[in-house]
């Protein structure tokens, strides 16, 4: 199906009356870009003269519009591209939508991008993800924070870590990463909970790896939630920070009784792995 | 976590009915967003808005993954359901379609209150009034 697309310029005060006009006309969404410029879409030439003759009368000479053809593209799916297999570590990361053989050794982690952060394709999840690798342990408790789309603690449970707990304060995102926990066979081994990490770590059992996938700041700010968190000998991972962030946050890392372990970079994105003084 | 923001894409939506045909696949399909999880949530959230138009700021963040809020309807869309109306009219200087009363302005008003510029109830209604007045409706006491 050829669409045409309808490029309309109103006046600011009338943009808001022409967009619902457009929309009950139509009943589809219109798209009002940054410029004032509302778009409705015809799916037809028939359709698209008639829109802009309806328009005319509706709101005068104060309208201006033009017309433009849309090279047919099956959104649905035209979206995924750019995505697929992804390698990170030990992980391969898969879309849904991709059929994947697991090779020997190979850790896959089904997800896709949706309405939580995690999706795999942002530096920030994976080097957490190298330093994970690194240091969970078969039978640790892992504490997740930030947790998004559940990413990390799906990594660490495929690990071989026997519990982890997923933090995050956005509770829209919490049913986007129960589907990943269920999808990736996980759910009985990975809890998430919604609410501020700085009050919620205090309340769980001490674990073996933390993993702090937030801003620098908010990562900062939990050090002491972070370090108490901590079990004898345990990790800390913090990510989210760009590289040149690094040495801001080694200071308060150090001065909150860290010590530097491990670092990663990839793609301009840091990573620290720390262990309690 | 680590959200950094590539896009940030304005739609006005039928509530309960996105899809994935324009504007939705053509706005958010170039930034890579999921055209059919975006659908699912909008519904879901706006289901019970039905027959209304939704403003919804969708923000795609670098690893594709997204989030969206919802304005309140424009004043024109509640307007024209108090007036009892299908539509404004087509020329509002000359041709008054319908009324509104101070009382549904008010209403109008409170509900919209918190996305519109307003410092106060008064400016809040004041601004709906002139919205109703440009689309050929009579405001009475």
């Amino acid at each position: 199906m050829t669409w045409f697309a309808i490029e309309v310029q109103a006046p600011a005060g009338q943009r808001e009356a022409v967009a619902t006009w457009l929309v009950e006309r139509t009943g589809q969404a219109v798209e009002e870009r940054s410029d004032g410029t509302l778009v409705s879409f015809a799916s037809d030439l028939p359709g698209a003269v008639a829109l802009e003759r309806d328009l005319a009368r509706a709101h005068g000479g104060d309208v201006a519009c033009s017309r433009l053809e849309l090279p047919e593209v099956d959104w649905t799916t035209a979206w995924r591209k750019g995505l697929g297999v992804r390698r990170v570590g030990r992980f391969t990361i898969v879309p849904t939508w991709i059929e994947h053989q697991a090779a020997p050794g190979d850790l896959i982690i089904r997800v896709d991008p949706e309405m939580a952060f995690g999706s795999g394709e942002h530096g920030s999840t994976r080097v957490a993800m190298l330093l994970l690798e690194r240091v969970v342990r078969p039978g640790d408790f892992v504490l997740d924070l930030g947790a998004g789309s559940g990413i990390l603690s799906i990594a660490a449970v495929k690990l071989g870590a026997v519990r982890a707990v997923g933090i995050e304060v956005d509770g829209e995102t919490i049913p986007v990463a129960q589907q990943n926990l269920v999808r990736n066979g996980v759910a009985d081994r990975v809890d998430l909970l919604e609410g501020e990490a700085g009050q919620l770590a205090p309340l769980l059992p001490r674990a073996q790896v933390v993993v702090s996938n937030i801003l620098r700041l908010v990562n900062v700010a939990l050090l002491p939630e972070i370090r108490d968190a901590l079990a004898p000998g345990g990790s800390a991972i913090f990510s989210g920070m760009e590289d040149k962030e690094a040495d801001q946050f080694r200071v308060p890392l150090v001065a909150g009784g860290f010590d530097v372990a491990d670092e990663v970079v990839d793609d301009g994105w840091w990573a620290v792995r720390a262990i309690r003084r | 976590m680590a959200k950094k923001v590539t896009a940030v894409i304005k739609l006005q939506c039928p509530a309960g009915a996105a899809n994935p045909a324009p504007p939705v696949g053509t706005a958010l399909g170039p930034h890579g967003v999921n055209i059919m999880e975006f659908c699912k949530q909008f519904n879901a959230r706006t289901q019970s808005q039905a027959g209304m138009v939704i403003p919804v700021l969708v923000t795609v963040y670098q690893d594709r993954t997204f989030s969206f809020i919802t304005k309140t309807p424009p004043a024109p869309n509640l307007l024209l359901k108090e007036a009892g109306l299908e539509k404004g009219s087509a020329s509002p200087n000359r041709t008054k379609v319908g009324r509104v009363t101070r009382a549904q302005l008010k209403k109008i008003a409170e509900l919209k209150m918190a996305d519109l510029n307003a410092a106060d109830l008064e400016g809040a209604m004041r601004m709906i009034a002139g919205t109703a007045r440009s689309m050929g409706l009579e405001v009475i006491d």
